[in-house]
């Protein structure tokens, strides 16, 4: 029997390579913002903001993955709450911590822990983050794995780091959070991708994951293109 | 005669248009092979990952395509470049 055109690629199709295939589709206006910002001619100036507004996200992430984590236990008899609950019990102790790391790089840019942490978030931050505790609280836990797969889908290459040392003049030590997320974040990617594809997931859970995934990115978008806009 | 009429290129710009129609956004969400036929999109000339992803994406996540393709426009982001987010 010949295979039919096609049919090899369906064949080896998963969850995870639809949910990266629906943050493609959007991903090109996030990929024009981050180049926008990172080689911004006043870099050095916009990038302290940056890693502020980063904070703002980042140290979201594990209590995010902790309600997610206990909204997806005390969900029983739910085979796809329990693997997420597994999954994010594990990967809540590799990502803790990273958000002290980004204070640490401010520090050394000349901004004071509590100058950031005086700071109220924009609302573009709120919903980003804030739009996830509502699917977790009032949809389903899985949709958080569409927001970590979009947060960890890209990690910044070693040439990247090289290009934001060179254009903003700050020592490499201030990039120490961006840098190790570049390494990190591909054993994360590789992690996540597993975890999905061992879920009995139904449609409607892929379609909340999509969702959940591609607003990430339309809100990052916006995000990154707010910095810029604000500092004009 | 445009040169790129009947392309798969082609296609994609008019799906892109569809999607950005409410009306016709929702019906595609229902039926996307009817609602893309019937919009006269010739759906065997679009890609077969294009196909897959876009015919299998809720009314919600369309939305979100839409804007993002409504906010290229308004960036003055070319048609070509707005049709490649596709």
């Amino acid at each position: 029997m010949h295979p039919v055109a096609g049919t090899a690629d369906r064949a080896v199709e998963t969850a995870s390579s639809r949910l990266r295939r629906k943050i493609e589709l959007v991903n090109g206006p996030f990929a024009l913002a981050c180049t926008t910002l990172f080689r911004h001619p006043r870099l050095a100036e916009l990038w302290p903001e940056y890693a502020i507004q980063t904070h703002w996200i980042i140290r979201a992430t594990v209590p995010l993955m902790e309600d997610a984590e206990t909204r997806a236990r005390a969900s029983a008899d739910d085979s796809v709450a329990a693997g997420v609950a597994a999954f994010l019990a594990a990967h809540i102790e590799r990502e803790r911590g990273h958000d002290e790391w980004l204070l640490e790089d401010l520090e050394l840019l000349g901004v004071e822990r509590s100058a950031v942490l005086a700071r109220v978030p924009s609302a573009t931050v709120a919903s980003l983050v804030g739009s996830h505790y509502y699917r977790i609280r009032h949809c389903h836990p899985v949709a958080l794995l569409g927001y970590i797969a979009v947060m960890e889908g890209d990690p910044p290459s070693p040439e990247l780091i090289d290009r934001l040392v060179a254009g903003s003049g700050y020592p490499r030590a201030a990039f120490q959070a961006f840098a190790a997320h570049g390494e990190l974040d591909l054993h994360h990617r590789a992690e996540l991708y597993d975890a999905i594809d061992g879920l009995p997931l139904a449609p409607a859970h892929e379609r909340l994951m999509g969702l959940a995934a591609m607003t990430t990115v339309e809100l990052l978008t916006r995000w990154l293109e707010e910095i810029v806009e604000e500092a004009a | 005669m445009n040169s790129t009429e009947g392309s798969p290129s082609s296609e994609i710009k008019k799906l892109a248009d569809m999607i950005s129609d409410p009306g016709q956004r929702k019906a595609f969400a229902d039926e996307p092979e009817k609602t893309a036929t019937n919009a006269g999109i010739d759906v065997g000339r679009l890609p077969d990952e294009v196909r897959s992803t876009l015919f299998d994406l809720s009314h919600e996540e369309l939305g979100v395509l839409a804007r993002v393709k409504e906010s290229l426009d308004q960036a003055g982001v070319s048609r070509e470049d707005a049709a490649k987010i596709f």
